[in-house]
């Protein structure tokens, strides 16, 4: 039979030698088995290398014969030395791990004859029969079926017997001339179940360099797991070509320079900040209601403040007309009393100039705004009593000849204070 | 977005878990029936769970690979504080790849490293814990290649009603809406909560419906989670879990082993 072998590690592994992908077969007895070790357990590539190997050196493909195969091979991976790590924690975790044992998938194909073939599968690699018109699948015919698998060889499990036939599953395919038959590991099972359409594709592939280009297709268009890939295909009766694709010698996948994550590249990160979004939205909303309040206040504050500004400037008015009439008021009472004494309060009433009716006039004037000197020609009327120490020579008496009083006698006292008038 | 079924976590496309832990004073309360505290429980599992992310990480030469991410976030240890729940030499660091976490262990028991110690002191600020989360996972998703991972899974672990939800949660439930609705081009941040509660029975895992109005914090724990997707509800179905497609991430009164299970099923394979 020609066998085509095409591997590539995944690119996490980097390089090929980390590959836990293993196969093996044996031209002569026409029997090919495929391993996939799985990540998760130390020394898992180890651990497929044996049973492939051990497969086809003496087949088997009854189940409970092949357990107790596999239990002697378990045996000798157990035997395998292993170097714990000198960091107590992680050489804890190798500890449980060893505990744990080794975990594999596992496919054993073997031809009975040119049209016959049987096959022994564990775990969720697949064989698909590519045939003109219609291709057929072992043991899952489709992607689902392939994840919902449980079983998978397991060192400690097949030790303790926990592994039971009923894990396997086991077939006869009848072969026709031109069929090729791919074993294929997990990843590139689910591409071919889910595009058939892939299925020609890789059969197209004749180098390592076509193989890496349709995994790093798939794998960019995320339709191809992040995964090691790898297919046994069988062809051709009657020929014993062996063509393996695989990486050149040193050919890796380069190193991605692991950078430790450090939150916080953006400001608002503050993970002790005793005020989360929500409070610091409460506050910024009580900030906002108190600034539109404040603005509130102030306008009504300047409203009030004219109002008060205007109160104030008509008290002091009206103070001013008060304390103008007082001091008026006074000075008629004055002269009230001095009474009779007329022609003193006339020498009086010249000296001082005062007119009652005069001052009257000024004030209705100073309201009224007319002209100030015409009013203090109609003023001159009589002459008033004026209070004063000397007694008036005629009480009554009016001069005829008594100055007009001039502009001055009807303005405002100039002291106000002294309360008397000022003797000429 | 891509279909998270051809999605391999791996050191180039990593994982971030994050585990919200109740430290609040209501945790010093006994766990079920156990001698022990809740706190002390809810270390132990967290420790198991850190350990068990560690045993997925380590590659098949021994080396640890730095799949998953990890924060570990207490809440309410300090008054109203929300912080990084690691101590020792990665104190005050919020996440932390595995390799890291495995260098710098706090201590060992039962010769296996421990990272977190119980702790029950305080009030519950549950909305802070969750607004630390969003804002991690925006940080780590829009850092480096994050977008082409899978989407963080947020695991909250509670006994409590949040002390700063106000009456009607919304805050709770604003928070936990926008968290949820980060996304990576696999899809959105997955919310799971374990709600322990002082009530015996009424054990209740991964439903699709709560139908208990008498405890309106369940509904809302319930209400705040995400539908498990379909490789948490394999890995779950696995585990004897009987579950239904719909089912969200939230166990109420689950025991010891659920609490393990579930942080299990939270930490996709």
């Amino acid at each position: 039979m020609a066998v085509k072998i095409l591997q590539l590690h995944k690119r996490a592994s980097y390089e090929f030698k980390y590959i836990q992908d293993k196969y093996a077969f044996d031209a002569g007895n026409l029997c090919y088995a495929i391993a996939d070790g799985t990540t998760q357990s130390l020394n898992s590539d180890i651990w497929a290398e044996i049973i492939t190997k051990d497969f086809v050196k003496s087949p088997e493909f009854d189940p409970q014969a092949l357990i107790r195969k596999f239990q002697q091979s378990a045996q000798d991976f157990r035997a395998c030395p292993f170097t714990f790590s000198d960091n107590p924690a992680k050489a804890s975790l190798e500890r449980e791990k060893l505990k744990r044992g080794a975990t594999a998938t596992f496919i054993g194909l073997r031809f009975k004859d040119e049209q016959n073939a049987e096959i022994i599968s564990l775990g969720d690699s697949n064989v698909f029969i590519v045939r003109q018109g219609q291709n057929e699948y072992f043991p899952f015919s489709n992607a689902a079926d392939l994840d919902n698998n449980t079983h998978f060889l397991n060192t400690e499990k097949l030790l303790s017997n926990e592994t039971e036939p009923g894990f396997f599953v086991t077939g006869n395919i009848k072969i026709q001339k031109n069929d090729r038959i791919i074993l294929a590991t997990d990843a590139l099972s689910r591409l071919l179940l889910r595009n058939p359409e892939c299925v020609n594709e890789l059969l197209q592939i004749e180098s390592f360099k076509n193989f890496e280009q349709f995994c790093l297709k798939y794998w960019e268009a995320k339709l191809l797991e992040e995964d090691d890939i790898s297919a046994l295909i069988i062809s051709h009766f009657g020929s014993a070509t062996v063509k393996a694709l695989l990486p050149p010698k040193g050919y890796s996948f380069p190193r991605e320079e692991e950078i430790e994550f450090v939150p916080g590249q953006q400001p608002v990160f503050e993970p002790n900040n005793p005020y989360s979004d929500y409070d610091m939205q409460q506050l910024l909303n009580t900030i906002s209601r108190l600034s539109d309040e404040l603005r509130l206040i102030k306008r009504k504050a300047s409203l009030l403040e004219t109002l008060i500004l205007l109160a104030i400037g008509l008290i002091v008015i009206n103070m001013g007309i008060i304390v103008y009439f007082r001091y008026e008021m006074g000075n008629l009472k004055e002269m009230a009393s001095a009474g009779t004494k007329g022609q003193q309060a006339k020498t009086e009433k010249e000296s001082s100039g005062f007119d009652i009716k005069g001052g009257l006039e000024k004030i209705k004037e100073k309201i009224t705004g007319k002209d100030s000197v015409e009013h203090v020609k109609t003023t001159v009327a009589k002459p008033e009593p004026k209070a004063e120490t000397k007694p008036a020579k005629a009480a009554g008496s009016t001069p005829a000849n008594a100055p007009a009083p001039t502009a001055k006698t009807g303005t405002a006292p100039e002291s106000p204070k002294t309360g008397s008038p000022v003797k000429k | 977005m891509f279909d998270i079924r051809n999605l391999t976590i791996s050191s180039t496309n990593p994982c971030l878990i994050i585990y919200l832990i109740d430290q609040s004073g209501s945790m010093a309360d006994r766990f079920g029936n156990a001698e022990h505290s809740k706190a002390a429980e809810l270390a132990a599992a967290i420790n198991d769970v850190i350990y068990e992310v560690g045993l997925r990480c380590i590659g098949n030469g021994g080396e640890l690979k730095n799949r998953f991410e990890l924060a570990v976030i207490g809440y309410g240890r300090e008054g109203n504080k929300v912080q990084s729940a690691w101590e020792g030499q990665l104190y005050n660091k919020w996440v932390v790849s595995i390799k890291n976490i495995f260098d710098y262990p706090l201590d060992q028991e039962n010769e296996k490293p421990i990272w977190v110690r119980p702790y029950a002191i305080g009030s519950t600020p549950m909305t802070r814990a969750f607004e630390n989360a969003r804002r991690l996972c925006y940080d780590w998703i829009n850092w480096g290649n994050h977008r082409e991972c899978h989407p963080p899974i947020v695991i909250n672990i509670t006994d409590g009603e949040a002390t700063d939800a106000g009456t009607n949660f919304m805050p709770l439930k604003n928070e936990a809406d926008q968290l949820r609705r980060i996304s990576t081009n696999y899809g959105n941040v997955n919310i799971m909560n374990i709600h322990i509660s002082s009530r015996s029975g009424d054990r209740l895992l991964f439903p699709n419906e709560i139908y208990d109005a008498g405890d309106r914090f369940a509904r809302l724990l319930f209400d705040i989670s995400t539908p498990l997707n379909e490789n948490m509800i394999r890995l779950a179905q696995q585990k004897g879990y009987n579950i239904e497609d719909n089912a969200k991430g939230y166990v109420f009164n689950g025991n010891a082993t659920d609490l393990i299970n579930f942080l299990n099923i939270g930490t996709p394979q």
